[in-house]
């Protein structure tokens, strides 16, 4: 039994390590594809939302008052005076692109301000600013001014500030907030990567030795059907672990790229130690085994692999829902017997060990049942190897 | 004399029928949801002799092959071979027999060096073991040639050449082939034969089925003629020959059997 389990398990790593296309597109491409696809994304991304730094901002006003034009300068913003008639002219070329921002105030802005009484009920002096709101430049200079002019308008209504004085208010640790983004997110990221691989090796696996009737040739040997069909899942494990790790690296090294935050400890791993790292090693070896244990047995029931795909493909929407849910539930969720529910409980347990929630029931829960349907699925698989109906419905 | 009548594989009573769908009903022009593949099919084959099994297509004979070999079950019945129940103890048949079938397909990504390694290591063959028969066995087929290349790269000929060699890596006493000539060239057709009439020498057991005269008048000591699933008859080549040949016993059998029309 044991020497035959090797036997298969070094026979089909032999052909994945040994056959260079599929090497090629099952290990490197996803990671590489990941990289490449999300750094291309992050790139136009920031081409599009950022104008250069060197941008000088192109403004027009009208009847600008001294105490504004001050106000600007400061923040470098520089504005070309225009009359009342060459308004419509601006605004056309705002359309255009060509002007950024047009500001225009009442006549004698700063004397009005300076007698408005609030209380009186008049309407206060009015400030129009047209923009672009199409054009980063265009959007950009409208923000940057309308919040020059709200510090301005705050300068003269002032009773109170909030946090003005230099100092450190958000005293929430980075590693509490970004400990609750990640294990929302990345239990669903790592379910959907790791199910990717499966779907890049499953539905050949064994539905296309049926149909390339190979799988009869190893039938008649005198081996254990139990032995070929574990030799078949672990050795599927090993591929898929392989396949997760290298879109895993590809995401990892994209996304700050993707969210322009490299000066962000968004994705500091370091915040995790040994034992969080093991236990999650352990989650998802778990979950590969099982993951794959059950794509098993689909592409041991199909009759040819392009059916196992079509039946396969789909599912990879069950398991993003369930990696969510799991993601978002496993904070509230306290239920030891929601982690005999297969995917569910690794996303649970995933999310937990992240928020630094590290419950040993809940994990040996799911480790264990996985394992214990990792061997029922085995034990079909072993059956179904058996079967003439299902091994030679061709 | 009594080497030869010991007998080494008894089926008996072998029923096998399956199931038709609506696409192969039309195929067969048959309203049945079921075919009667093998009916109560009886024979023995004797230690050390070939043993033919002539009839025409669809005739049940390489369903017969598939159940003494264990890939399919048979639904009453039991086959027993050299002491072991194709029924109750399948692994042990296995251990026993050489199967071969075109069926059966090698791995293309894989060389037939590697696969006669693989398949060695299924059958628990010893390091010593495997190397020597590697040798006679790529040597009688002349795969040493080809024995790098890839399964997808090699002719059919070839192909059929690394089957036979790694269906025998564990030297077995019994040994199947189905239709071991289809689909051969003359040349490769005839390495082929002369190596079945090379184990008969070796005093093996070989059963093979076949719908081709001149191969079962070659090789068989003894030949079952089954028409639709049952055993119609069954004699020594010499006995069932000697007062006409192979072919017109056969159309004789055929017309008793199944009629004129039919023909």
């Amino acid at each position: 039994m044991k020497s035959n389990l090797l036997t298969i398990v070094r026979k089909e790593l032999s052909r994945f390590f040994t056959d260079r296309k599929l090497l090629f597109s099952t290990v490197i491409m996803p990671g590489l594809m990941i990289f490449i696809v999300y750094t291309l994304l992050g790139t136009m991304f920031s081409t599009l939302l950022t104008t250069e730094e060197d941008y000088v901002y192109k403004i027009q006003a009208v009847n600008m008052p001294a105490s504004i034009e001050a106000v600007l300068k400061q923040a470098e913003f520089t504005s070309e005076p225009i009359t009342v008639q060459k308004l419509d002219d601006a605004k056309e070329a705002i359309t255009k692109g060509e002007l950024d921002l047009c500001l225009v105030f009442p006549e004698g802005f700063d004397e009005a301000i300076a007698v408005y009484d609030a209380q009186s009920g008049q309407k206060a002096p009015e400030i129009l600013m047209y923009y672009n709101s199409g054009e980063t430049a265009s959007l950009e200079c409208y923000q940057g001014v309308a919040s020059l002019l709200d510090v301005f308008e705050s300068t003269f209504t002032n009773k109170f500030d909030v946090n003005v004085s230099e100092g450190q208010y958000d005293l929430a640790d980075g590693t509490d907030l970004m400990s609750r983004m990640m294990s929302a997110m990345i239990p669903m990221l790592f379910l959907t990567l790791l199910f990717s691989g499966c779907c890049s090796i499953a539905p050949d696996f064994i539905a296309g030795e049926k149909e390339r009737g190979t799988i009869a040739t190893l039938l008649v040997t005198p081996m254990k059907r139990s032995s070929l069909a574990l030799g078949k899942i672990i050795s599927m494990s090993i591929m898929t672990l392989l396949s997760a790790l290298s879109s895993f690296l590809g995401m990892m090294l994209s996304l700050p790229k993707l969210f322009q935050a490299e000066d962000m400890e968004l994705f500091d791993f370091s915040m995790l130690g040994v034992k969080e790292y093991a236990l999650l090693l352990l989650l998802v070896l778990s979950i590969v085994l099982i993951l794959i244990a059950m794509l098993s047995l689909i592409s041991a029931y199909a009759k040819t692999v392009k059916e196992s795909a079509s039946v396969i493909g789909p599912m990879n929407i069950i398991v993003m829902i369930v990696g969510i849910a799991g993601g978002y539930m496993g904070a509230v969720d306290t239920n030891v017997l929601t982690n005999l529910i297969p995917l569910y409980n690794f996303s649970k347990c995933m999310s937990a060990i992240i928020a630094g929630n590290i419950n040993a029931l809940s994990i040996a829960v799911t480790v264990g049942s996985n394992l214990l349907y990792t061997l029922l699925c085995t034990w079909i698989l072993a059956k179904m190897f058996n079967s003439e109906r299902i091994m030679f419905s061709n | 004399m009594i080497h030869f009548m010991e007998t080494i594989l008894s089926a008996k009573d072998l029923h096998k029928t399956f199931k038709l769908s609506k696409k192969q009903q039309k195929l067969e022009k048959s309203s049945s949801a079921t075919k009667v593949a093998v009916d109560g099919l009886s024979f023995d084959a004797y230690k050390g002799e070939v043993f033919a099994l002539l009839g025409p297509n669809g005739a049940g004979k390489t369903t017969t092959l598939r159940m003494i070999s264990t890939l399919i079950r048979p639904d009453s019945g039991d086959c027993i071979v050299d002491g072991a129940s194709v029924v109750n103890t399948p692994e042990a048949v296995r251990g026993k027999i050489g199967f071969l079938t075109s069926d059966l397909k090698l791995e293309d990504f894989f060389t037939p060096n590697y696969l006669f390694d693989f398949f060695s290591d299924l059958h628990g063959v010893s390091e010593a073991d495997r190397k020597l028969r590697k040798e006679k066995l790529f040597n009688t087929f002349g795969i040493n040639q080809f024995a790098e290349v890839k399964v997808s790269n090699l002719s059919t000929g070839m192909k059929q050449k690394a089957s036979i060699a790694i269906s025998l890596v564990h030297d077995p006493d019994i040994i199947i082939f189905d239709e071991p000539t289809n689909g051969l060239d003359v040349i490769t057709a005839k390495t082929v034969t002369d190596f079945l009439i090379g184990l008969k020498e070796e005093h093996k057991t070989v059963i093979v089925s076949t719908h081709i005269f001149s191969l079962v008048e070659k090789i068989a000591d003894r030949v079952g003629i089954i028409i639709n699933g049952r055993m119609t008859q069954c004699d020594a080549l010499s006995a069932m020959t000697a007062e006409k040949c192979l072919e017109d016993v056969f159309f004789d059998v055929y017309v008793r059997e199944v009629g004129n029309d039919e023909k």
